[in-house]
């Protein structure tokens, strides 16, 4: 049986391995990149079930790489969960109007939370 | 003859009064008239333009113009006033550059009869304080940001380790006490952010219709799993279904999270909190009623300060920042709004917000 892919944009090593191993055990099969302009690159070549994307990222941050995404007749369809630092009202607001379908704030999440988030929206 | 060269003295003694008092002025004072030419004026005004190697004397008579000419933005308003295209004149903040560093000047310019007074304040001792509080702010929360993340990586790795490795009783419980302790660290960064970003967004206000009801709502569901952990009951009731409000959702919600978060810590496992919404004229009122250890009578003037933990606040939870309620405060002021509390120690406390169903702004 094919995998779900889950595109993991993460540039935190730590955060990324674990990320990575939970979502691995959970059955899914996970590309990683550790800058917005790579994950935005495997995104289109890929075209994975679920993208979980950091903001504060090298080279090009989430919300750009979002937005891009979105533009993108091949991946804008593509369901988008921010996973951040950046837990503002604002940060939120911005992040859904560029089409995040969800918006986590890492620090307090469990790993066992995101990989339900992730099994719910990968399936829809 | 005689009455008139009296009028004459009197006149030139006025003249001279008036000359020694613009003179004295600590501000910077230049009156023109409707060609640009300098009637009167103070060397404050000369020394404030940069322009302290030019005596009073050397521009009466003489245009504006030539002195300021570099000054763009300061010409240009000057000329619009004497236009009449304007009815007075503002520049908030004009930085002037100088040899021994640079100054921040208020301008105020205001026509009047066939001409213009132009007053000119120093305000870089005003600019320095906020620069100062400026970076404070952004330190914290560049630090707080930055400790974010090594945490969330302690709580995963550890998340993973109890999941991954067999592990005894005591390795579990010794699991445990990490876990614990980095939500507390995490906790304590999150209200330093808070205090942040509270302190460092005085101009920072953007107004939007806010859910009021919602946004309650919304932050009781992510509390969930801290108030199973307490075996709290916390309740929502007696608000209305939808109350709309002009305001900044931001301060709103750290409000919110202030003084229910505060509310949390400080009562007991299986107590209770109330929260209610409720409508007036033109306001509405927040109120949060808790079953906790409550706050001494001695205590009560000081509670909203900064870092204040009442003394039985310490002896219940010893760690804590104390800014919990200092941003509720903060943020209510920010919003035009009220706060303050009833309690008894031991029963509980009750705090009410009550904040404007429509912003003015709160300029601080």
């Amino acid at each position: 049986m094919n995998k779900t892919t889950i595109l993991l944009v993460e540039d935190n090593a730590i955060l990324a391995k674990m990320l990575n191993e939970e979502l691995a055990e959970a059955g899914f099969e996970v590309l990683h990149a550790y800058d917005g302009e790579v994950g935005l690159r495997i995104a289109k070549k890929e075209i994975p079930s679920l993208i979980l994307l950091d903001i504060l990222l090298p080279q090009m941050n989430g919300f750009d790489v979002l937005e891009a995404l979105k533009k993108t007749k091949a991946t804008k369809k593509i369901p988008v969960i921010l996973l951040t630092m950046l837990g503002s009202e604002k940060d939120k607001e911005r992040g859904f109007s560029l089409g995040a379908t969800d918006y986590i704030v890492k620090s307090k999440y469990a790993l066992k939370e995101i990989v339900k988030k992730v099994k719910k929206l990968s399936t829809v | 003859m005689y009455v008139e060269n009296e009028l004459k003295k009197e006149l030139v003694a006025i003249n001279n009064f008036l000359l020694e008092l613009v003179a004295a002025l600590p501000a910077g004072v230049i009156v023109i008239d409707s060609e640009g030419s300098v009637i009167v004026a103070n060397q404050v005004a000369l020394n404030l333009l940069g322009k302290q190697e030019i005596k009073v004397r050397e521009i009466i008579d003489k245009p504006i113009f030539p002195i300021i000419t570099e000054i763009n933005i300061l010409e240009k308003e000057i000329q619009e006033c004497l236009r009449q295209s304007r009815s007075k004149m503002f520049i908030p903040e004009l930085r002037i550059t100088k040899k021994d560093g640079d100054v921040f000047l208020a301008i105020i310019g205001k026509p009047i009869i066939q001409g213009m007074l132009i007053f000119l304040e120093d305000i870089t001792h005003v600019r320095k304080i906020e620069e100062a509080e400026r970076m404070e702010a952004d330190f914290i929360s560049l630090a707080s940001h930055q400790l974010r993340t090594p945490l969330t990586s302690i709580q995963w790795v550890v998340e993973r380790f109890s999941k991954k490795e067999k592990l005894t009783m005591k390795g579990k419980e010794y699991l445990d006490d990490i876990n614990e302790s980095v939500k507390r660290l995490t906790e304590m960064v999150d209200s330093l952010l808070n205090l942040s970003h509270i302190e460092a967004g005085r101009d920072g206000i953007t107004i939007e219709s806010v859910n009021v009801t919602a946004l309650i709502k919304s932050f009781l569901s992510e509390i969930v799993p801290l108030q199973d952990k307490k075996e709290l009951k916390i309740i929502f009731k007696e608000y209305p279904p939808e109350l709309q409000t002009q305001t900044d959702k931001n301060v709103l919600r750290n409000i919110v999270q202030s003084i229910i978060s505060n509310a949390i810590e400080y009562t007991g496992v299986g107590g209770k909190i109330i929260v209610s919404l409720q409508i007036n004229v033109d306001t509405f009122i927040l109120k949060v009623k808790d079953t906790g250890i409550g706050i001494p009578k001695a205590e009560r003037l000081h509670v909203f300060e900064k870092f204040m933990r009442a003394s039985n606040a310490k002896l219940y939870k010893s760690d804590g920042t104390g800014i919990g309620l200092y941003i509720a405060e903060q943020a209510t002021y920010r919003l035009g709004g009220k706060i303050w509390f009833d309690t008894e120690e031991n029963k509980g406390s009750t705090f009410y917000v009550e904040l404007p169903l429509s912003q003015k702004l709160q300029t601080l």
